[in-house]
Order: C-alpha cells, then sequence, then structure tokens
C-alpha cells in the first residue's frame, strides 16, 4: 500500500489509521507514529484525518436504564419458561389421548394441584406474608455479581452509570425509593452519580459510607478494612459510620484511604486511577504483590511466584486493552524475572 | 497489515449459552441491549417495533442455540438478525411482494436528529444542525454505515456481515459518505477559519 498517495478520505478510512488515532492497537500505532515521523510532507491530511475521526467518533452510547433492561430479561425469562411448560403438557396430552385411563388420573391430579395452590395461597394469607413486596413500598433488590477477567456497566434506575471491576459485588434497588438513592458495593466500581440535590447517593462498604449528590467517583474496597476513593470530578462526602470521626469532604483530585479506624487524605497519583473503566491496566510504582492481584483479577489467572526475593523494585506501565502476554512482555522487559503462561496459570520465576 | 479481531468475552457467553445456562441471555442483554434498541429504532423509527424485533430474535437466539452455526461475534450476528427481522416486519406491513429473502439492496430509511444524540456529541448546537444537514445528503446506505461505524463502533468485518457486504464495499461505501460529509460539513469549518485568519 502506497500510503505516500493516501488523501484525507484514504486516511480516515483505513482501519489501522483509525487504531492509531484511538490508540486502540500497539503494533498500528506504533506504526503510523513511525510513519507520520518519516513522512512530514503528509502531516496537512493527517491531522486533517485525526481532527475529523475525533469528531465523528462517539465516546458514548447510551445505556437504557438498568431496570428497564431487568423488565425486559425478566420478560424473556417468563416466556420461555412458558414454553417449556407448554411442551410438556403437550407431552403429557399425548401420553393422555394414547390410554384413556389416563383421564381419571389427568382430572385427579390438576384437582389435588388445584387444592395445594389454595392452600399454599390460604396459608401465605393467614401468616400475613407479603407476596408481593412492592405493595408494601418496600424496595427490589438486584444483586449482581462480576467475577475476575470480566466487567460491567450497570445503568440505574435515576440514569447514573456504574462501572463495575472484576472480582465485585454490587446491590442496588431495582428503583430507588423517594428519599434516598442507596447502594452497597464489595469489591471496586466507579460511579458516574445523575445530579439530584434532594436525593442523596449513598454507597455502603462494610462500616465506610459515601454520600454524593451527583459527581464521578471511584470507590475501591476490595477489603472493608482498607477502602480507598478517589473523586474525579464533583464533591463527595466520606464517613465511617461506626466510630465517631470527623467525615471527609473530597473534591476532584482528592483521595482517602479509610484503614486502622482513620479516614486518610492520600496523594492522588494521576486520572490513570479510574482508567481500568476504560480497560487501561495501570501501575505507578506498584511492587510486586501489588502486580500479581492485579494481573490475577483482570486475567482471571492464578499467579505462581519462584524465587519472590529476587524480584524488587517497582512496576510502572499503562496497557489499554490488551492481552496478558503483551503485558508480561512490557514488565518483564528491564526486570529480573521472565515468565512461562501455560493456559490460566502464570508462573513468574525471579533471576538473579 | 491485516485486521482480525476475534472477541474471547463473546465466545466464553456463546459455551454458556451451549450450556443452556439462561445467565448467558442475561448478559448478552446487558452488554448489546441498548445498542441493538437504538438500531432497531434507526430501522423502523418505532421503538415497539424494535422492542419486538430484538425479543424475538433473543429467543430464536435460545431456542436454536444447538442448531446454529458458533457465533464469535455476537454484536454482528445480533444486528444483522435483527436487521433481517425488521426489513420482514415492515415489508409485511407495507404488503410488499411477498417476504424478500434477499436484503441485499433493501434498505431501511435512516434519518438523524439532535435530540437523538447519535451523532456529533462533542459538537456546539449550531454545528450539530450542519452535520445533521451534512448527513441528511447522504444515501441511507451511506447513512447506516456512518452509524454503524462512528455510533456503534462496529470495524469492517462486522459492517460487512450485518450490510451483507464484502469488505472492499464497506470500505467503499465509507469512503463516500465521508467525501461528502468532508465537502458539506468539515471542510465548511475549514475554510471559515481561513477566512477568520484573513
Amino acid at each position: 500500500m502506497d500510503f505516500g498517495r493516501y488523501t484525507i478520505d484514504d486516511f480516515i478510512c483505513d482501519e489501522t489509521f483509525q487504531d492509531y488515532v484511538f490508540h486502540s492497537d500497539k503494533d498500528h500505532f506504533d506504526f503510523w507514529e513511525d510513519w507520520t515521523e518519516r513522512n512530514p510532507h503528509k502531516v496537512y491530511e493527517i491531522e486533517e484525518a485525526r481532527k475529523i475521526l475525533i469528531r465523528l467518533q462517539v465516546k458514548k452510547r447510551i445505556k437504557l436504564p438498568e431496570d428497564k433492561l431487568l423488565d425486559i430479561n425478566e420478560n424473556i425469562n417468563r416466556i420461555l419458561d412458558k414454553k417449556i411448560a407448554k411442551n410438556h403438557k403437550k407431552e403429557f396430552v399425548e401420553r393422555k389421548i394414547k390410554n384413556h385411563n389416563n383421564v381419571f388420573w389427568f382430572n385427579r391430579i390438576a384437582a389435588a394441584i388445584i387444592f395445594m395452590v389454595l392452600a399454599v395461597v390460604g396459608v401465605y394469607y393467614l401468616l400475613g406474608i407479603n407476596i408481593n413486596p412492592k405493595e408494601k413500598g418496600e424496595l427490589v433488590f438486584v444483586n449482581k455479581v462480576v467475577p475476575k477477567g470480566k466487567k460491567l456497566t450497570i445503568t440505574l434506575s435515576d440514569g447514573s452509570v456504574v462501572k463495575v471491576n472484576s472480582e465485585s459485588k454490587i446491590k442496588f434497588p431495582k428503583s430507588f425509593s423517594e428519599d434516598s438513592r442507596e447502594v452497597y458495593l464489595e469489591g471496586e466500581a466507579f460511579f458516574e452519580v445523575a445530579r439530584n440535590e434532594s436525593k442523596p447517593f449513598i454507597i455502603y462498604s462494610g462500616n465506610i459510607k459515601t454520600t454524593v449528590l451527583g459527581t464521578s467517583f471511584n470507590v475501591k474496597a476490595y477489603d472493608h478494612n482498607k477502602v480507598q476513593v478517589a473523586v474525579n470530578s464533583g464533591k463527595v462526602k466520606v464517613e465511617n459510620s461506626s466510630l465517631e470521626i470527623e467525615p471527609a469532604l473530597l473534591i476532584q483530585n482528592e483521595m482517602v484511604i479509610c484503614a486502622n479506624e482513620k479516614i486518610e487524605f492520600t496523594k492522588f497519583v494521576s486520572e490513570d486511577y479510574f482508567g481500568w473503566k476504560d480497560g487501561i491496566l495501570f501501575f505507578d510504582d506498584a511492587n510486586i504483590d501489588e502486580v500479581v492481584s492485579a494481573l490475577e483479577r483482570w486475567y482471571d489467572v492464578k499467579v505462581h511466584i519462584v524465587d519472590k526475593n529476587l524480584i524488587t523494585g517497582e512496576f510502572n506501565g499503562l496497557y489499554k486493552n490488551k492481552s496478558l502476554g503483551v503485558v508480561m512482555e512490557g514488565i518483564s522487559y528491564s526486570s529480573k524475572f521472565s515468565y512461562v503462561l501455560e493456559n490460566k496459570n502464570l508462573t513468574i520465576i525471579g533471576k538473579p | 497489515m491485516n485486521v482480525v479481531r476475534t472477541n474471547e468475552g463473546d465466545y466464553k457467553v456463546w459455551i454458556d449459552l451451549k450450556n443452556g445456562n439462561r445467565e448467558a441471555l442475561e448478559y448478552i442483554i446487558n452488554q448489546y441491549y441498548s445498542d441493538l434498541y437504538f438500531y432497531g429504532v434507526k430501522l423502523s423509527k418505532k421503538p415497539e417495533i424494535s422492542e419486538d424485533c430484538i425479543q424475538e430474535v433473543l429467543i430464536t437466539l435460545w431456542e436454536k442455540r444447538n442448531s446454529l452455526n458458533t457465533v464469535y461475534n455476537l454484536k454482528s450476528y445480533l444486528f444483522k438478525s435483527l436487521k433481517r427481522r425488521i426489513i420482514r416486519v415492515l415489508s409485511a406491513q407495507k404488503k410488499e411482494e411477498a417476504q424478500q429473502e434477499n436484503l441485499r439492496g433493501v434498505s431501511a430509511e435512516f434519518s438523524f436528529s439532535t435530540e437523538d444524540k447519535m451523532i456529533g456529541q462533542q459538537e456546539t448546537l449550531e454545528n450539530q444542525q450542519k452535520l445533521i444537514t451534512a448527513l441528511s445528503k447522504l444515501s441511507n446506505r451511506q447513512k447506516e454505515i456512518v452509524y454503524l461505524k462512528y455510533y456503534q463502533g462496529l470495524n469492517y468485518d462486522e459492517i460487512a456481515e450485518v450490510m451483507l457486504l464484502k469488505r472492499q464495499s464497506v470500505h467503499n461505501l465509507l469512503q463516500e459518505a465521508v467525501k461528502s460529509l468532508r465537502k458539506n460539513f468539515f471542510c465548511l469549518g475549514y475554510q471559515f477559519s481561513i477566512e477568520k485568519i484573513r
């Protein structure tokens, strides 16, 4: 391909060039970075193409609210259940026709089932158990569990968007109550909370309570005794509901660690801290233990270390949508270890 | 520099589906329903048609899971199935001649507006209006390809599957669309800025 003859349109429509503009493939990025440097006469076309691509590409697709998606899922499940029941009934009826005696049994069984259903309903009624909790204004909660190696984006009933990281659990009401918005988190999630002054948004992670009105921020609570809250925009209040200590008020680019019965501000490293939600794996002066737990969570692998005491120093790096192989090449480069990757097992071997 | 992209996550979901795991359907709904819904509304102009057709697509996917070939790319598979179904519904509605199985050349009408926030999200309102005008000058198929590429973020192979085109035709069609957009939208702004400098 003679890129030297490319017009602006050619650049825009070249998929590898698109990867370069959006940093979505390292090889293509490196290729075009190098090519543009060597071909300064095309700088005008390249810049125009880049500008237009960035303006055309939609960054954020609209997601329907979670309660709507849950309804759809329920509906489909109901239809499938009904179909299964219908098939069973069909088999049953066919057998019945074969054997006249069965008509008698069919009626008997039907009567028995109706009696049992009535009895169960009656018991519920007598005991005052509310079959439909919605009627009493109680909230119906939804639990989402995100395993290792996966991530999940949820739009809540108020329009707030939650990106839930790997190995995390989140519990939230299908639709929020009238006066507050409360969710429960174990693990890590990034919240973009829809603004609503009259209905505070509260996240519970163990005893740590994070309160906001409308903003975006990250809560890392894999360990309830060490919860990190970092703010991307807006204002956030963090408090420990079991201790009588001052709540912390955070604004943009501030971060607290709640551990050892204290809430302490710490250094906010960079916006890349939030990168996981965009598929960016980021190490900032991380030690080997931190690297290992991040890799296990991100790629759902089991890491084994041989001669760990030989692996010292800190690791830095930023990997966007990269395979484990690429990441390992990156961090083992210039480090004192080699590695073997087999199926779901990664062995890291320290070198003297 | 040919790009081959396989979607590992999709493959895992497909295996779950094969194993009769309903959670796979839940995952698909969470991951793709919104994109499908808006694509369906673009094609049919009616949210009800879009919803009904997606429901049918998903139920068929579940019921036919044991007889289907492996689906490596769920998004383009679902888009293709939805499009086929919507066109079938629309042509039945219009009482056109018996269902046309050949979708090539048949394209639903496609339109953009500033309200649907589908494109030009980062533009000013005035520029959005201009972009919509420029988009309206495209043919239906050009509009659809611009939508699939820049809103839905499909790659060329996926677009080829959804629109039943060869990869090269996808490239050519998009190129025509981009050329027209540049002439009618992006160049206007550019000339304007040059005049300003003078």
